[in-house]
């Protein structure tokens, strides 16, 4: 029951994704909730390791649904939670907000540096017609979504780390 | 290494594999059966959310246009006038070619057929694709021109699915567009600003382009019927020592307030 709520809630997410917060845009950045979600998910896997696997659904439907070639997000987003994920075991021992923060700046930053390194992979392998990457502009668009990103997954994180569905979720799938 | 890092890592290169082994059915072109799946599941999640953002925005923007709405008025009353005094003449025009085209014995070219599609979505970066909710089951294809009711055009279908299209949008710094400007017949490419605007690049520096002028697609070589209003020039980037000078275009369409976009059927297709 708890991940069929939770395939809902991600479809519901992707949508508003796609709709809403795509609406709102900063130098032609707008919020990544599925990332925020991606990287939330990275620093508190420890909580539950089945969190792997279950932030990779809104990212799967983003990808379906999005207009890039497919496996160019879904491979950011792995990407980003693997490397969050491995730092937050060595940096997360105490309750460190200093530590999460950091994590969360270098998830962003690696997604967005991911997009275009991928996104020149699958020009080179004809999967997009064009790359058009300005050098002068990415750390502008960076900044933007370091601030935007960054804080949407600080506050997911917040909001996370209160929600009743967390703390309970490996007792949930148990009595399922 | 203990039990939950083994089950948490066996997750995740699971978890890749399942990427991987997904991104390799795609190129194969297995996906298309849950793509559409999933597009039908979200549509009506993504309708709805559609329709509260406008009528949101619509509320939004009242407030916030109206203390320029007198400024506004002001401006619209002297471009209707400068348009009454065109549109004149323009018929005018079209009276003289009708009666050339039939001394001449030339028939008019076969009429483009026009599918209404409603804006569904968009991509995660603005000003990239957008998502309609028409598809293969309305005869669309590949590579055909998305206009607004103006005629202002939007960009080009690149995916289709069978109820589903994405457009790629004119704003998106990889597509490219043939183009050449309304009076000077300056011809160029125009590209998206990285969701910032238009830029038209590659005008050759003896061409002479001038501000306020329109920038039509051209129809030469990218499948992209002519005659399309791309935007209007802002600015004229000039160097004396380069070989192409480069304009700053303000977009025709006004793309957060697109709702609705026709789909040209190109009788050739």
């Amino acid at each position: 029951m708890a991940i069929f709520i939770f395939l809902v809630v991600s479809l519901i997410g992707t949508a508003w994704q796609l709709t809403t917060l795509t609406e709102i845009s900063f130098w032609s950045v707008s919020p990544n909730l599925v990332l925020a979600v991606v990287l939330v998910g990275a620093i508190l896997s420890h909580k539950s390791s089945r969190l792997a696997w279950l932030v990779f659904l809104p990212a799967l439907w983003l990808d379906f649904l999005s207009g890039y070639p497919f496996g160019i997000m879904t491979l950011g987003f792995w990407g980003s939670f693997f490397l969050v994920d491995f730092l937050a075991d060595r940096w997360i021992k105490k309750n460190d907000l200093s530590a999460r923060i950091s994590l969360l700046l270098i998830g962003v930053s690696f997604f967005e540096i991911s997009q275009v390194l991928l996104s020149r992979l699958a020009f080179s392998f004809n999967l997009v017609p064009n790359f058009n990457f300005n050098g002068w502009l990415f750390p502008l668009t960076l900044a933007a979504s370091l601030l935007m990103n960054g804080g949407l997954a600080l506050v997911l994180l917040w909001l996370f780390n209160k929600s009743i569905f967390l703390n309970n979720y490996d007792q949930t799938i148990k009595i399922r | 290494m203990s039990q939950g890092h083994f089950s948490k890592n066996f997750y995740l290169f699971f978890v890749l594999a399942v990427i991987l082994l997904l991104i390799f059915f795609n190129y194969l072109g297995w996906l298309s059966f849950p793509r559409n799946f999933i597009y039908r599941i979200s549509t009506p999640f993504l309708k709805l959310f559609q329709s509260v953002d406008r009528q949101v925005a619509g509320a939004f923007d009242f407030w916030a246009e109206l203390k320029n709405l007198n400024r506004e008025n002001k401006d619209l009353g002297n471009e209707n006038q400068k348009l009454l005094s065109e549109n004149t003449k323009l018929k005018e025009v079209l009276k003289e070619n009708e009666l050339l085209r039939q001394q001449l014995s030339i028939t008019l070219p076969e009429k483009e057929q026009l599918v209404l599609a409603n804006i569904i979505g968009y991509t995660p970066q603005a000003g990239q694709y957008l998502l309609v909710d028409k598809g293969s089951e309305q005869k669309l294809k590949k590579g055909m021109t998305v206009v607004t009711d103006n005629n202002l055009f939007v960009g080009r279908l690149v995916e289709i699915g069978d109820r589903w299209a994405k457009v790629s949008l004119v704003l998106d710094s990889n597509f490219l567009v043939n183009a050449l400007s309304q009076e000077t017949r300056a011809r160029g490419i125009v590209r998206g600003n990285h969701g910032l605007g238009l830029i038209m690049e590659m005008i050759p520096i003896d061409e002479e382009i001038k501000i306020g002028e329109n920038i039509l697609t051209s129809g030469i070589n990218d499948q992209i019927l002519s005659g399309l209003m791309v935007g209007r020039v802002v600015s004229i980037e000039k160097k004396e020592s380069e070989i192409f000078q480069r304009a700053i275009l303000q977009p025709a369409v006004n793309f957060n307030k697109l709702e609705k976009v026709f789909i040209i059927i190109n009788p050739s297709n």
